[in-house]
């Protein structure tokens, strides 16, 4: 297997890559097992998290530990849905969704901009996790396409679609308004 | 740093909600199998020493046959070479996981081989490996270096659940000569060529141990016994 930290050239990412894996590699663990219930294949999981995250440490946050644990988590989790995938030779339930919201008016900006945190938290809780998860690598983590595609091991086509999917849901969530 | 925005916390929080039931690092209690370990003490290793391991290591995965040389001082026993991959050095997994998994204990040669010198600007240390260069008169090199048996567990059998710490490639030959209570593993450049490179590893069960030679001649065989039977914890 590569040495992945060989991978990082800038000794101070490096460090901070070790520091992660110290850090981290447990609960990643925990993640991924919760979902495949094996060992062996969480243990793989980890592995390629930890493959992606060395080959964009520039993506992982720094300062905030709570943004560093749902970086990692995310990581490991749909790692670990591809795995379970390619065991099970089964699409992913989120790339089956039917865009019942196709319709919905691209007026994302007004969740974005809003600030009614308990509103906000309401909707989001409702969005399919797979959509979470792409809008938090997108809007928290500034990831491109490429990026979220390496993390979440999905094609970017299928990235890029799940995005518009995610934000029209989360407006019409939004905008219901027995959301809260 | 930067402060989120409204939607951006609300993000945040509910996908850290999501893993609630995930508990703290320190109160998890699993233990990772050996193969993991040594693939994740890889994937944090911080020493550019390494790099001239890799390389090293990568080659000797490519070596040719080679004739055996007589070493009358020394018993030998040829290995069987075979079309198939070999492993050499097999430990079995219990022993790997119960070995350091850093180097606790820094063992090197008390011996240099005669006309030798410590090249110092060679030297690596750390916490998964030391690396010590020696300089000769005319300026040939070889190198000690000590690792933890993690980084080479190559290969699982999952028969008699062994793990080899050394790969062979196909058709290659190599010697396994014992010295002292060692059994050494000798591995030859590509051609048939005293001259070239040769690799020496052993184990002590707890370490794996490398003498790197540029040169199959730069030192005889008693020379290299002397080496191998005076490493020390320091």
């Amino acid at each position: 297997m590569l040495a992945y930290a060989a991978m990082i050239d800038d000794p101070k990412e490096k460090s901070r890559f070790v520091r992660l894996y110290e850090g981290y590699q447990k609960q990643m663990y925990a993640v991924a097992y919760r979902i495949l219930k094996d060992q062996m294949l969480a243990e793989d999981a980890v592995q390629t998290a930890f493959y992606g995250i060395a080959k964009n440490m520039r993506s992982v946050p720094s300062d905030d530990e709570a943004q560093i644990k749902a970086y990692l988590f995310t990581c490991a989790k749909h790692a670990a849905f591809r795995i379970m995938e390619q065991e099970n030779r089964q699409k992913s339930a989120a790339d089956q969704l039917i865009e019942i919201y196709a319709d919905a008016p691209s007026a994302f900006s007004q969740v974005e901009e809003a600030d009614d945190y308990h509103r906000l938290v309401a909707a989001i809780r409702q969005l399919e996790p797979i959509y979470r998860d792409v809008l938090l690598m997108h809007y928290v983590y500034a990831c491109d396409l490429d990026e979220i595609a390496e993390k979440l091991q999905r094609k970017k086509k299928t990235v890029k679609q799940q995005i518009t999917r995610a934000k029209k849901q989360l407006l019409v969530l939004y905008e219901r308004r027995d959301c809260v | 740093m930067k402060a989120l925005s409204v939607f951006q916390q609300a993000l945040l929080d509910v996908t850290l909600e999501s893993y609630s039931d995930i508990p703290a690092e320190e109160d998890i209690d699993v233990s990772f199998s050996p193969t993991y370990l040594a693939t994740m003490r890889k994937l944090s290793r911080r020493n550019s020493y390494r790099t001239w391991a890799v390389r090293i290591l990568a080659a000797a995965a490519c070596i040719a046959l080679i004739a055996a040389f007589s070493i009358p001082a020394l018993r030998e026993r040829i290995s069987r070479p075979g079309s198939e991959v070999t492993y050499a050095l097999t430990l079995s997994a219990e022993e790997i996981a119960a070995a350091p998994q850093e180097i606790e204990t820094p063992i090197t040669p008390s011996y240099t081989a005669e006309g030798y010198q410590r090249a110092n600007a060679g030297d690596e240390t750390g916490r998964y490996g030391i690396s010590l260069s020696f300089v000769g008169p005319a300026g040939e090199k070889y190198m000690f270096s000590q690792s933890v048996l993690g980084d080479y567990a190559v290969e699982a059998d999952d028969s008699d659940g062994t793990i080899s710490l050394i790969r062979m490639v196909e058709d290659r030959k190599h010697q396994v000569l014992e010295i002292g209570a060692y059994e050494v593993l000798a591995v030859y450049p590509e051609e048939e060529d005293a001259t070239g490179p040769v690799w020496y590893y052993w184990t002590d069960h707890a370490y794996i141990y490398r003498i790197y030679a540029e040169n199959g001649e730069q030192f005889s065989q008693v020379e290299l016994a002397k080496i191998i039977t005076s490493i020390t914890p320091e």
